[in-house]
C-alpha cells in the first residue's frame, strides 16, 4: 500500500467530522461508507490517521470498532479553531 | 507667422473627407446637409462603442458572479448550524477565492489609471506619444502592484494550510 505523504485537508476534516459526530466507536466499513472514499484511498488515510495516533481500536464480540483517540479529538478541535481563526482574518 | 495665418493653417481644407472632421471643428468646417450625416455617423459610433463596452463588462461581471454561487449556499448552511469542519474549510477556500477576485478588480483599476494618465498627459503635453508612454507606464506599475499583492496573499494562505496539516 502506498504511503500517504501529504494528506488532503478536506479528506482529513471529513474523517474527523464523521468520527466526532458519530460519537460512538464504528466499524471500518461504516467509516469508509460515511467518508465516501474508495477502498485504496480510505486505507491510505486510515493508515495515516492510525500512524498519527488519531484512532483508537476497541474489539467487541470479535468486531473491530474505531473511534477518535484523545489525540484525534485534540486534532479535531485544533482544526476547528484554526478554521475559525483564519475566517476571522478574512476580508472580502 | 501671424495669429490669422496660424488660425487659417489649423482650419481643415474643404478637400478633406467629411469623416475626418470631428469634434468642434465639425461645426465650423462642415456646412449644409453634410453635418447631419456626420452627426449621425458620430452618434452611431458612440452607441456602438457603448454597446460593445457594456457587453464586455456584462460578460466579465457574470463570469465573476458565478464564482460566488457556492459561497452563498455555504453561508446559508453555516447560519443554519448544519455545517461540518469540511464545510468550514470549503467556505474558507471560497472566501479566499472571493477575496482574490476582489483583488483582481484592481487590475481593472490599473487599466483605468493608465487611460487616465494617457488622457491627462496627451491633453497637457499636446503629444499623444508621451501620453501613450505615460499611460503604459502607469498601467504597468499599478498592475505590478496588484499582482504582487495577489500572489503574496495566495502564498500566505497556502503556507497556512500546509502548516496546519503538519501540526496535526
Amino acid at each position: 500500500m502506498k504511503k500517504l505523504e501529504r494528506p488532503d485537508l478536506y479528506v482529513l476534516a471529513r474523517f474527523l467530522d464523521v468520527l466526532y459526530e458519530n460519537g460512538q466507536p464504528m466499524r471500518k466499513t461504516n467509516l469508509q461508507m460515511r467518508t465516501g472514499l474508495n477502498y485504496v484511498r480510505f486505507s491510505e488515510y486510515f493508515d495515516w490517521m492510525t500512524s498519527h495516533g488519531f484512532l483508537q481500536k476497541k474489539v467487541e464480540d470479535d468486531v473491530e470498532l474505531y473511534s477518535l483517540s484523545p489525540q484525534g479529538l485534540d486534532a479535531y478541535h485544533r482544526l476547528v479553531a484554526w478554521i475559525r481563526e483564519t475566517m476571522k482574518g478574512m476580508r472580502i | 507667422m501671424s495669429a490669422c495665418q496660424l488660425w487659417s493653417s489649423l482650419q481643415l481644407t474643404p478637400v478633406q473627407p467629411a469623416r475626418a472632421r470631428l469634434g468642434i471643428a465639425l461645426y465650423f468646417n462642415v456646412k449644409g446637409p453634410e453635418i447631419t450625416l456626420d452627426l449621425l455617423w458620430a452618434f452611431l459610433t458612440a452607441i456602438a462603442s457603448g454597446a460593445i463596452a457594456a457587453g464586455v463588462m456584462y460578460a466579465v461581471r457574470r463570469q465573476r458572479a458565478s464564482e460566488f454561487a457556492d459561497l452563498g449556499a455555504l453561508l446559508t448552511k453555516m447560519k443554519q448550524g448544519r455545517a461540518s469542519s469540511e464545510d468550514g474549510l470549503r467556505l474558507m477556500d471560497l472566501m479566499h477565492q472571493a477575496a482574490l477576485t476582489m483583488r483582481k478588480q484592481r487590475l481593472d483599476s490599473a487599466f483605468a489609471y493608465g487611460v487616465g494618465a494617457f488622457i491627462l498627459v496627451s491633453v497637457v503635453g499636446l503629444n499623444a506619444g508621451f501620453g501613450a508612454l505615460a499611460g503604459v507606464v502607469t498601467y504597468l506599475y499599478f498592475r505590478f502592484e496588484a499582482l504582487r499583492d495577489f500572489q503574496k496573499e495566495d502564498e500566505r494562505y497556502e503556507v497556512a494550510k500546509r502548516d496546519i496539516i503538519l501540526s496535526l
